[in-house]
């Protein structure tokens, strides 16, 4: 599993995104966690060896709890999709170093083209120094 | 009074260079081959090392890092008199005071050292910047070492700092050390990873938008610049950032103001620019890929990050160092190792750097489950092939004059693959014979001095000590 997406809901942008998500990655690749205590096992998972992951945060407590398991995200890819942008959660969001950070008003066009550009990127990574990250590879659409 | 050591296989312009320094007050030592020259630095405590770069035994350029690893830090002068563009940049990159060509005045030289020995009374004078915060940072090799100190000072200052080097080997932990030491420490580190954005979106992400600036523009919307303000910009992969942008960039760079897309006003931004690359920037900007007038803005601190085989004696650290993070992540025993497992990460190149030592190091701990013990056969599948063909590769013996005329026509030797062996076994036989003494070797021989130093690199021959 190379790519873990995290909602704790399924309303709204998130249904939306998660169907997209589906449709462009393998499902033996995909992983969704539906709470941070699933998320969190799944990151401590020896056989998951997670490149990207695709944080939909909802509250500010679901963000203070993600900022605790930041050594966990180490050498993973974040998109961060955060619950508003106010300077306080802005400034949690970057201590987690995200490569994309939004809130839920992002077109769901111009999240998709960077979850895809962030996928081709990890195959790329892949196919230039032969490290296993080969997500991305059946990116579609 | 200063230490000067001299490292040059002519010894004649050694005793020439001796008695330079003796008349300017300083103590000279001279060495006519790297491994006595490295040997007396190391025992040494000397201020200046005048280095050849062609020696009988290697390459003075690439050992540079290991005398500037001695204990007493010498300034480093390349003299050489084979000198080049791209053996200058080295030279300079490596850390080198200055590169100068032969031949040279002695007053030319003279001048070099007494140059050489103001800056280095300065520096010593001031207290050396400390890295405080470096988390996951780790290595100990001269050239490694070497980048950290360069850390340490960008922390200390507020100039735009450009890190280079191939992917995987630690760009974006080296620009966090940067801004962790440094006094924008409680503000953001905000990353803009230019490889991972869609073109469309850099311009909005960079500057922020107003409500109504684009199709799905539905809410103002603050840009990384912003974000910012105060901290640290971490411009990743910047020669991927499209050219119209980095004309724009530069304007936000010089003023550090910038308008939102859609916006009427300007805003401010007071951020410290970090970028990174793994491209060649120079290379780009000449084929007009990249602009200069930005590139030359980047780099006001370059710092140069070593892939992993050129630091290849950190590899013993670094397996430890991830051994115990990998499993403690996953919550389960640090697990041991046999003493074939770090020689067999040795072997390999790692073209991911170490990134992909990483990646094998967790693979080999998934794939050995339960075992307390990580062997070879828990890497990666494509780490032991290549492991495999490496192996087989140099178990190929290659023919030797003897055993090619004794095993028949169909292993005979090419005429000049034989001549090439039959050079070799005189040249060694020449040094043995005149006790290393380069100039009976070549009365003996009949070649020019520079001559017997090309076939004697050639057969990497070096002199009997």
């Amino acid at each position: 599993m190379k790519v873990l997406f995290y909602t704790a809901s399924e309303k709204g942008s998130a249904l939306s995104i998660i169907k997209w998500v589906r449709s462009v990655i393998p499902p033996e690749d995909l992983g969704i966690c539906r709470s941070l205590d699933e998320l969190e096992s799944n990151l401590r998972r020896q056989s998951i060896r997670c490149k990207l992951a695709v944080l939909k945060i909802n509250t500010v407590e679901e963000m203070d709890r993600l900022v605790l398991m930041k050594n966990l995200l180490e050498d993973i890819r974040i998109i961060l999709i955060v619950p508003n942008v106010n300077k306080d959660t802005v400034q949690k969001g970057h201590q987690l170093y995200p490569r994309f950070m939004t809130d839920s008003n992002l077109a769901m066009s111009q999240l998709t083209a960077v979850i895809k550009k962030n996928l081709e990127y990890i195959h790329l990574s892949r196919l230039t120094t032969g490290c296993e990250n080969h997500v991305g590879k059946k990116v579609r659409g | 009074m200063a230490d000067i050591l001299i490292v040059d296989d002519d010894e004649m312009l050694c005793r020439m260079l001796s008695r330079k320094v003796g008349s300017l007050g300083h103590t000279a030592a001279c060495a006519h081959l790297l491994t006595d020259g490295i040997q007396l630095a190391a025992e040494g405590n000397f201020d200046v090392v005048f280095l050849d770069v062609r020696l009988p035994d290697g390459d003075g350029l690439k050992v540079l890092p290991k005398f500037k690893a001695t204990a007493s830090h010498p300034e480093i002068i390349i003299i050489t008199g084979e000198g080049d563009p791209d053996g200058a940049e080295v030279a300079v990159k490596a850390g080198a005071w200055d590169y100068v060509e032969k031949p040279f005045s002695t007053k030319e030289i003279a001048l070099q050292l007494t140059q050489a020995l103001t800056y280095r009374a300065e520096k010593l004078s001031q207290k050396a910047a400390i890295l405080i915060r470096h988390d996951g940072i780790v290595g100990n090799a001269p050239n490694f070492t070497a980048c950290l100190e360069r850390v340490a000072q960008s922390a200390a200052s507020d100039a735009n700092v450009l890190i280079a080097g191939a992917t995987g080997t630690g760009k974006e932990l080296f620009a966090r050390a940067i801004h962790d030491n440094s006094a924008r420490a409680d503000a953001n580190f905000v990353v803009v990873d230019c490889a991972a954005l869609p073109e469309t979106l850099v311009e909005s992400v960079l500057f922020g938008h107003s409500k109504g600036a684009f199709t799905g523009a539905n809410e103002a919307r603050s840009g990384l610049i912003k974000e910012a303000d105060g901290g640290t910009l971490f411009l990743d992969e910047v020669g991927e950032l499209p050219l119209n942008m980095q004309k724009t960039f530069l304007r936000v760079l010089q003023e550090h103001r910038f308008r939102p897309v859609g916006g009427k006003e300007e805003l401010s931004s007071n951020f410290r620019l970090i970028a990174a690359t793994n491209r060649d920037l120079e290379k780009l900007s000449n084929d007009n890929r990249f602009r200069k007038d930005l590139l030359f803005r980047l780099r006001a601190i370059e710092i140069n990050l070593p892939s992993l085989k050129e630091r290849s004696e950190d590899i013993d650290a670094l397996i430890q160092h991830f051994i115990s993070r990998i499993c403690k992540r996953y919550g389960i025993g640090i697990k041991a190792f046999s003493p074939e497992f770090p020689e067999a990460l040795k072997s390999y190149d790692w073209p991911g750097n170490v990134r992909e030592l990483s990646n094998a190091i967790d693979g080999a701990i998934c794939q050995a489950q339960n075992q307390a013990v990580l062997y070879p056969t828990h890497l990666p599948t494509h780490v032991r092939v290549e492991l495999a063909r490496t192996s087989v590769k140099g178990q190929i013996r290659p023919d030797t004059p003897r055993n090619a005329l004794q095993e028949g026509e169909a292993s005979f030797l090419s005429l000049k693959r034989l001549i090439d062996e039959t050079e070799k076994t005189y040249l060694r036989n020449l040094l043995v014979a005149t006790g290393g003494n380069i100039q009976k070797a070549c009365d003996i021989s009949g070649l020019s001095r520079t001559r017997l130093y090309v076939r004697l690199k050639h057969h990497r021959l070096s002199r009997p000590t």
